[in-house]
């Protein structure tokens, strides 16, 4: 299986409301003396309840597209409506709020933080969205037991395998119940079975919580598990169904 | 973000970087326990010496004397000291005022020095005039025998003879005697130049044989040193002592004892006498004066141990700008968990402030030990340095216990709220910094 071979596979589509809007969107920024253009105008419309696939070879912008999608950087130029808010027009404090209570970020290298416990791990979004002790450690509790952990909720990262971390960063993305689930190469660091289960838990989680899934990968498999895909070659969409 | 949110992160922030944690609280408790031990050390200088002044006069008791340039012979004295006489007049006017309790005008005999002699042992003296039968409205209570005396009898403060040389032996001995109702001889001396004659100048010596009526009561202060008589054979004997008459309305007393019935009316009479030209001293004004020595004092004591802490502070600095390097990557992703800028700020700035609290806390605790330590071990050199301060000369070391360090709660407050500050202070920076990383590039910080 190549990187970035996407393949040809369209699936029927089950959904109408939109989840993200994006119209001509460009993402230049300098390197020294050279300006990339590492997004050089995108359309795309992603729709609620999706499992969208990005794929595409390294350095064609689509780990830069998640994170336009997920509030963590700024468009260029452009229109770029999430969840129902124009994100190019949101100063940073509004960003962060849309971060906190849309947005769940999952990332290849899980970024659990070390000196915290499984289930502190899960707690932190929840202490930015405000919400008591108490509460807190119940559903941190009955997140990591959605995603098979609760044994293990008090163990620290280094003490969980790689497979066990990357769950407990999908409970951790889900704990504020966001709009949209970001996912940036989520199997990258897991062994093919263990990259196979995990999609299928986030898969099944995503189901039960109607989260709509944007995800950037290499994995073919993981691709033909998308109900739709784009690829992205120089900052365009080069490949769609 | 809620403040128990904060302390919880905050905790665990620290707790996983110990050995750096502990050298920089070591730095902060360095500061800490520096600047408490050093105004301490001001604080009880202060306090020691504030009790001793406490004993040399009562503080509602003033004494009236004219300015220095006043006592200068009469054709040589300036304008304004027409004015400031200490005569009659003044004493009544001074008796008149409210809040007065006693008031009495007293002369020094001018024969100096006068030496008191009993048996074989001998010790000069101050003789004071005055109506003996006003001492004890003046705060000086009569403790045994009588305050009503004839001309050769006097009233003695209760440690005249507490430091004496004996004669025969040749050394000073500490006898304890009982002056009431012995005879004891006063020797005055004048010198005077007589040009007609081969020596020009002369020493006269006269012995005034005198029996001792009545003991003071002990007040820790100067009466219990002094020898009152009665101020008509004072002035009589200040005449021949000085060779001339005493004219009173142009000379007039030595000066006016006052004891007022609280300190603010003292101050207020103060005021008055002072704005009238003459000079006025009390224990207060003494102490105020200590007050404003010591508070510079203090101040720069204070100084050196906030250089101390400002080093400490760098320490802190240092230490944060460390974490947010070491923890960039963590920065980013606590705001794509939905931190937002005010989040981090407040989390690097607490945990600087943190940083300060704790090592204040540690600091102020070695510092209190330490002052226990040192006030509570009475052959230790600070001991012997207090026998030094003692302003009188007769603490002697080991002896008496007295605080040499003072530590106030205000002090151990002020001491943890300022590391805390500083703390906080030198978090600011670091914070900042952190609070204004990119999201997306602080994520993917290697």
């Amino acid at each position: 299986m190549s990187m970035g071979d996407c393949g040809a596979l369209v699936k029927e589509r089950k959904f109408s409301e939109p989840m993200v809007i994006i119209r001509d969107l460009h993402r230049h920024y300098r390197l020294g003396n050279v300006v990339v253009r590492a997004l050089n105008g995108i359309n795309l419309t992603i729709y609620t309840g999706e499992f969208f696939a990005i794929c595409g070879s390294s350095g064609s912008g689509k780990s830069t597209l998640l994170y336009l999608m997920g509030g963590m950087d700024r468009p260029t130029r452009g229109e770029l409506i999430v969840a129902g808010q124009n994100l190019a027009r949101q100063d940073e404090n509004q960003l962060a709020e849309f971060r906190c209570r849309r947005i769940g970020f999952i990332y290849q290298n899980f970024h659990l933080i070390p000196s915290l416990t499984a289930w502190q791990n899960v707690e932190i979004p929840m202490i930015f969205n405000h919400l008591p002790r108490s509460a807190r450690r119940q559903i941190a509790m009955q997140r990591l037991q959605e995603v098979g952990l609760l044994e293990r909720s008090h163990h620290r990262p280094n003490q969980l395998s790689g497979g066990q971390q990357q769950r407990v960063a999908i409970a951790r993305a889900l704990v504020n119940q966001p709009a949209l689930l970001l996912a940036d190469e989520p199997t990258g660091n897991l062994d093919n079975s263990t990259g196979k289960e995990v999609v299928a838990l986030l898969k099944n989680l995503v189901s039960i919580n109607q989260v709509t899934v944007v995800m950037v990968t290499h994995d073919m498999n993981l691709v033909e598990q998308a109900d739709r895909f784009v690829r992205l070659q120089d900052g365009r969409i080069v490949e769609s169904n | 973000m809620s403040i128990l949110d904060l302390i919880y992160l905050v905790r665990g922030n620290l707790w996983r970087r110990k050995t750096r944690v502990l050298m920089t609280l070591g730095g902060v408790l360095i500061g800490s326990t520096t600047i408490i031990l050093l105004v301490a050390l001001g604080l009880g200088m202060q306090k020691n010496m504030t009790e001793s002044i406490g004993k040399i006069g009562d503080l509602t008791t003033m004494t009236v004397q004219v300015p220095p340039e006043c006592t200068l012979p009469p054709q040589q004295r300036p304008q304004q000291c027409k004015n400031a006489i200490l005569n009659d007049g003044l004493i009544e006017k001074i008796r008149k005022t409210p809040q007065v309790r006693g008031v009495a005008a007293q002369v020094f005999l001018k024969g100096s020095p006068t030496y008191l002699r009993f048996q074989n042992m001998e010790t000069n003296v101050v003789v004071m005039g005055v109506e003996p039968a006003l001492l004890p409205s003046l705060g000086y209570p009569l403790g045994r025998g009588e305050l009503k005396i004839s001309a050769n009898q006097v009233v003695v403060g209760p440690k005249v003879a507490e430091y004496m040389f004996d004669l025969r032996k040749n050394q000073p001995v500490t006898p304890d005697l009982d002056l009431l109702g012995a005879w004891v001889d006063l020797n005055i001396q004048r010198t005077s130049n007589r040009e007609e004659a081969d020596r020009l100048v002369q020493n006269e010596v006269r012995r005034l044989r005198v029996q001792v009526a009545g003991v003071l009561a002990e007040t820790g202060g100067q009466s219990d040193y002094v020898i009152y008589y009665p101020i008509n054979e004072v002035e009589r004997w200040n005449r021949w002592l000085m060779g001339r008459p005493i004219r009173r309305e142009v000379d007039g007393y030595d000066q006016i004892v006052v004891k007022m019935a609280d300190t603010r009316s003292s101050a207020s009479l103060d005021a008055a006498l002072t704005s009238a030209g003459y000079s006025i001293s009390t224990a207060r004004k003494i102490i105020e004066q200590f007050n404003r020595f010591f508070m510079s004092l203090q101040l720069m004591l204070g100084g050196i141990g906030g250089v101390a802490l400002l080093i400490s502070a760098f320490g802190i600095g240092n230490t944060m700008i460390m974490a947010i390097y070491e923890r960039t990557r963590e920065i980013g992703l606590l705001k794509s968990l939905g931190a937002k800028n005010g989040d981090i700020f407040k989390l690097f700035l607490a945990e600087a402030a943190v940083l300060g609290l704790l090592g204040g806390i540690l600091g102020a605790g070695l510092a209190v030990g330490l002052g226990e330590l040192a006030n509570h071990s009475p052959s230790n050199w600070f001991s012997q340095f207090n026998g030094l301060m003692s302003p009188t000369g007769t603490g002697i070391g080991g002896m008496v216990e007295v605080a040499i360090l003072v530590i106030p709660e205000w002090l151990v407050i002020f001491a943890i709220a300022f590391t805390t500050l500083t703390g906080a202070l030198a978090g600011i920076y670091p914070a900042l910094r952190a609070a204004s990383m990119q999201p997306l590039d602080a994520l993917r910080h290697e």
